[in-house]
Formats: structure tokens, sequence, C-alpha cells
């Protein structure tokens, strides 16, 4: 059980996802192609956290540039008609703190997000999938660092 | 002509017109309008320069530019969203920011108001979030004259 108070950082895996000092909309977005049910955060309130961001693995175009600091109180806290937010442990061996941001449409889970298919907001929901990023950008923005 | 020298002629030529009534007030109108169309540009210049910046940055990622599957930005909305800073004004523009999108669409979000607009090939979606209560659509037809009044809406 995630408590309100505690902290979990979301790792930013490339330099363009911050303009100006602005974290991007696109840090939280679910990916379709893995039909990805939540958002990977990780729990800075035990003491692996930052060796468990880093242990995420890499590649050419996926570098660790930093994380943002969010708390869980205010995630759950999100006021927004028909959506809910939570953060739940996702506990494994290779990442003890592992954790996921689920958010809920109407109690069903929101999954993947997005089609990438082609450049067209074509989604029957697309315009609510840009409120709810944009509640996690507002948190985000706050505590935003670079590694 | 250094500036200390400019400085010089300048509070000299006002020493002469300070004699004058008429002289002064001849000045002190064309200073006035000069400062007010100075201000305008330097805003005009601030606001729309910061988004052309941007998309120009933009435009640059390519695929796979958010470390996963991203879209590079699709050339045609860029073209569409041109239209619309060309058909803009300042205060239009302020207060807005733009994003990419993963699937090379472009968003427009407010930065204070939590609103947002996403900008396609040929269709765009909107979003408000008053007080928790969203309200939005999808697939509008894209206008650039579509945009802005939905941008004063919003």
């Amino acid at each position: 059980m995630i408590v309100d108070s505690e902290n979990v950082a979301r790792a930013i895996f490339s330099p363009k996802m911050v303009v100006d000092g602005e974290i991007q909309p696109e840090a939280f977005r679910l990916r379709p192609t893995i039909c990805e049910d939540y958002l990977s955060v990780m729990r800075m309130s035990l003491p692996s956290w930052l060796d468990d961001i880093k242990r995420i693995p890499q590649r050419k175009n996926r570098k660790l540039y930093g994380f943002a600091e969010m708390n869980v109180g205010e995630i759950r806290n999100i006021q927004l008609n028909d959506v809910a937010y939570d953060v739940k442990e996702i506990d494994t061996e290779s990442a003890p703190s592992h954790a996921g941001i689920f958010i809920t449409v109407k109690g069903k889970n929101l999954i993947g997000g997005m089609s990438i298919d082609m450049p067209e907001p074509d989604m029957e929901q697309d315009f609510l999938l840009l409120a709810i990023q944009r509640e996690l950008v507002d948190i985000a923005q706050k505590g935003l660092y670079v590694i | 002509m250094t500036a200390i020298e400019l400085n010089a002629q300048l509070l000299r030529e006002i020493s002469y017109i300070a004699d004058n009534e008429n002289y002064l007030q001849k000045t002190l109108d064309f200073i006035t309008k000069l400062t007010k169309s100075e201000k305008t540009s330097i805003v005009r210049g601030q606001v729309y320069m910061e988004m052309l910046e941007r998309l120009s940055d933009y435009q640059e990622y390519e695929k796979g530019w958010d470390g996963d599957d991203a879209l590079p930005l699709s050339s045609i909305v860029v073209k569409n969203f041109k239209k619309v800073l060309q058909k803009s004004t300042d205060s239009d523009l302020q207060g807005w920011t733009i994003y990419p999108a993963a699937n090379g669409t472009l968003l427009l979000q407010h930065k204070e108001r939590k609103s947002g607009i996403n900008i396609g090939t040929q269709g765009y979606s909107y979003y408000i979030n008053q007080n928790g209560k969203i309200e939005g659509e999808n697939h509008l037809r894209f206008t650039p004259k579509a945009i802005l009044e939905t941008m004063k809406r919003i």
C-alpha cells in the first residue's frame, strides 16, 4: 500500500521531453504499442529508487535525462470528471521501488492511449487524453530534476 | 558617434526645444508615438518569434524523439500552424505554447488555463477543463480561423 504522503519519480528519457524547463505532455503518454495500462514511477521512499531508475533499459534514442518528483496524494486528488488516478505497487525483483500511475475513465482502465498511425488527432477520446496528461504535467512540473 | 556623444547632443537639442512651448508639445507627441510603436513591436516579436523558434526546433525531431516510437512533426501540420500564426495577432497568442505530440500533430496548450488544441493535417480537437469538468470535441475540420476562434473561446 502506497500512502498519500509518499513521493514518486517519473523518469524522463529524452532531453527533448523538457523544453525551456517545461516538461512535455508526451512524458505522460500511455504507449499503445505495448498496451501500457500504467505509467511507471519509482517510490522515492525506498532506498533503491534511483538505482532502479538507472537500471531501466536504455537505447540509442532512450537515454536517462532526469526525473519528475510527484506526490502520491496530489495525484490521487486530481479532480477530473469520470477520471480517477491511483498509484499502486508493481514490485519486481529487479526494481523493488517500481510502482505505476493507473488511470480509470468511468471505472474502466485506460490502456494504450493515442494511436500514432497518422498525424491526426483521430481517436474518439483524444481530447480526454490531453486533459488527463495535462493534470499529471502540472504536478510533475513542480519537481523537475536533471540527472 | 558614441552613446555619450549622442546623449549630449540630445540634451543640447532638448534645451533648445524646452524654450519653445510649441516645439515641446510636438516633441512630446512624437516621443509618445515612438515609444508606443516600439512597445507593440517588441511584444508582437516576442510571442510570435518564440512560437516560430519552437516550431523550428520541433521540426528537427526525428522518429523516436521521445525515447520511444514518436513520429516526427508532420510537415502539413507545420504548414497549418504557420497559417494560424500568420492570421493571429499577438494578443491571440499570449499565454499559449506549443508541444509536439507523438503522432506528428502539434499541441497548442494554454499556460495558465487548463485548455489545449491538438492540430493535425486536416482536423483538430480541443479540450477545456473547468473546475474538473472536461469539455471538448474531436474530428473538427482544420481552418486557421477555426483554431483562432477556439483559442479565444477556451
